[in-house]
């Protein structure tokens, strides 16, 4: 057979990584890589923009105060102070993920006037102090003690709302409820944070009450699974001044979702 | 390939190729932190922390999806090929965000307490046995697992190490670990949403993601009908000379067998398997030069007549028999031994249409 050798066909060169991209494939890639960014931009953008906010808390870490008023260990480490006559009760943290209350067992300090040091966190007129790290955080000595405690048994109530660890809720971590949080809400409560009861009222604020069992005494093991999920629970409303407790019957619970 | 290996080659496009990576993972962490920290109402701040934290996983997934869809629209479309190309820097990008973000919850959520960082991570929520309230870390953990197995054995030492089909299995792993992030934020992140936009997002991506490969599978399915040809007395027809451009192949892959690409080089027409012995690449879409074929991924090259590396390396790819009747490129179904030697043949034609002189 006496055929002419095949001629080669053009065919366009493909591409080979570390061979220099032909330039019009550079200007598509460089196209796509601009519009990839644009879109990403855009999408946290619109991610940043629609989460919710962090809540009001806040914990001014570099400011050391000293709060004088009656230290109770009992449910949890708080004091009541009087401010311009009217009572104010303050929880007693400490600066990690613990309560003062051991901090006080391991002085053997019940109930009784003393000065204590540390930092304060606030959200909306519920406070704590995160007692300072050193040993002279608590000097128990007489102080202008508020009267006794006025308590009032509001009744029976079913109630509505989350349980919150007060430390990230007054404002050691914004956002501090949800299911994000639920993990480091358990531990927080675990390690010895009081936990609180977040509720709306009728006027759609934002409420919180001391949980205790219904003999008014700490209440942790039987309520972490629950920490941060929406919960419907029966119990008893006592007012200590300032102090809202709630009473819970941990077997009335009711998962809401 | 096996011989010396070189750390990283850098090139004028693996470092435009970085640089538009980071730019973008940058653009998106700033974008994030500056808008939620304008959008927040006044005190409802979030902690830095947390901010930078979310940041972080936002982009890890971000990037992850764009990792996952390069694959499909190159299949789709020869353009998109080049971003294969260094797509394994992407891969070890988005681990070092998942790292971050993983290390700052670890930190910041599990840490300041008496228990062990690791133990709370693991234990503080043990709700394993429901779905709201799920302690959706662990299957954030999981898929970081995955990420890390994968970015530890991205170089090509490993590949060679662990074999071609057992890295490719470790690094098929990564539609899991998306699949993990994905039930990661439904049951965690997306819970705590007021509004809808984040959760249309992440299941727009998703279906998205499924879409591209179901596109690029129905395609290659289709060429691959093209490509299938019966063989009669076990050879297969890889039609006429001229079909096949200079330079580049046809494939023909018949049912059941690996995929064939049959080259031609002027006159000369060989055929060798169409799986590149680096990452599986589709030999067959490379092209020869100086008598061998150069995968279109990493350029690795094999010489056409017996499918070897040329030295020093020593990868060798299966080789095809090939004979040519009636003027038509005939390939033999049954491969011989990789590295074997076989005759290529010479064709010629009559005429070559549209060809300029
Ligand atoms: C050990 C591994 C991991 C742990 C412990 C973990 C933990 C968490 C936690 C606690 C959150 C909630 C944070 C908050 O809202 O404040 C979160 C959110 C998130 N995680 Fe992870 N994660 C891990 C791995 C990953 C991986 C591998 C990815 C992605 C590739 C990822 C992506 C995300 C995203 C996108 C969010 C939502 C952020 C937002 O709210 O905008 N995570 N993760
Ligand atoms: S797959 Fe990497 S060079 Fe072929």
């Amino acid at each position: 057979m006496s055929k002419p050798p095949l001629k080669p066909r053009i065919s366009k060169e493909p591409f080979v990584g570390y061979a220099s991209t032909p330039s019009i494939d550079r200007r598509f890639l460089l196209g796509f890589g601009a519009v990839t960014i644009g879109l990403t931009s855009a999408m946290g953008y619109m991610i940043a923009k629609t989460q919710p906010g962090g809540g009001r808390g806040s914990w001014d870490m570099g400011t050391q105060v000293e709060l004088a008023g009656s230290v109770y260990a009992a449910p949890y480490a708080y004091m009541r102070m009087l401010v311009n006559g009217r009572v104010q009760t303050v929880l007693l943290g400490c600066e990690t993920k613990c309560g003062a209350k051991e901090r006080l067992d391991d002085i053997a300090f019940e109930t009784g006037g003393a000065i204590v040091r540390g930092s304060l966190l606030e959200r909306d007129g519920y406070q704590m102090l995160a007692t300072a790290a050193g040993a002279d955080w608590i000097e128990p000595r007489p102080v202008e003690a508020p009267p006794e405690p006025v308590i009032e048994d509001l009744g029976e109530a079913r109630l509505t709302g989350e349980i919150l660890d007060t430390k990230c809720w007054f404002g050691a971590m914004r956002p501090n409820e949800g299911l994000s949080h639920k993990a480091c809400a358990m531990l927080c409560i675990a390690s010895g944070v009081p936990p609180y009861f977040g509720i709306r009222d009728a006027q759609g604020r934002e409420r919180a009450l001391m949980i205790t069992d219904p003999d008014g005494n700490a209440l942790v093991q039987p309520i972490l699974e629950f920490v941060a999920e929406p919960i419907e629970v029966v119990g008893r409303i006592i007012r200590i001044d300032d102090l809202f407790q709630f009473r819970m019957d941990v077997g009335s619970v009711r998962r809401l979702v | 390939m096996s011989v010396g290996f070189q750390a990283v080659q850098w090139n004028r496009f693996k470092i435009i190729y970085d640089l538009v990576l980071w730019i973008g993972a940058i653009t998106l962490v700033v974008v994030f932190i500056l808008v939620t920290n304008a959008t927040q109402s006044e005190g409802e701040s979030y902690h830095p922390v947390q901010l930078v934290l979310r940041a972080f996983g936002l982009t890890a997934i971000v990037l992850l999806f764009i990792t996952l869809s390069i694959g499909p629209l190159a299949r789709l479309s020869d353009r998109f090929k080049p971003l294969l190309y260094n797509r394994r820097h992407m891969g070890v990008t988005v681990f070092l965000f998942a790292f971050l973000h993983a290390a700052l919850v670890l930190v910041w959520y599990h840490g300041f307490s008496e228990t062990n960082i690791f133990v709370s991570l693991l234990s503080t929520n043990s709700n394993y046995g429901q779905v709201y309230g799920f302690p959706f870390e662990a299957l954030g953990l999981a898929a970081f697992l995955i990420l890390f197995v994968m970015a530890a054995t991205s170089h090509d030492f490993w590949l060679d190490f662990l074999s071609a089909p057992v890295w490719k299995l470790i690094h098929m792993m990564v539609y899991p670990a998306y699949a993990l992030v994905v039930g990661h934020l439904v049951l965690g992140a997306l819970q705590d949403q007021t509004s809808l936009f984040s959760a249309w997002a992440v299941s727009g991506a998703a279906v998205a993601l499924i879409g591209l490969h179901l596109m690029a599978g129905w395609k290659e399915a289709r060429d691959d009908k093209r490509a299938d040809r019966k063989a009669e007395d076990g050879w297969l027809d890889a039609g006429e000379p001229c079909d096949i451009p200079e330079g580049r192949a046809v494939i023909i892959a018949p049912k059941g067998g690996e995929r064939i690409a049959v080259f031609r080089d002027g006159d000369q027409v060989a055929a060798l398997s169409s799986v590149c012995r680096h990452q599986n690449g589709p030999l067959g879409e490379g092209h020869v030069r100086d008598g061998c074929v150069v995968c279109p991924w990493h350029g690795w090259e094999y010489r056409l007549e017996d499918g070897r590396a040329p030295a020093p390396f020593t990868e060798k790819i299966a080789t095809y028999p090939v004979r040519l009747v009636d003027g038509r490129v005939q390939v033999r179904a049954k491969p011989l031994p990789p590295g074997t030697y076989s005759e290529p043949v010479t064709v010629y034609v009559e005429d070559i249409e549209g060809e300029p002189a």
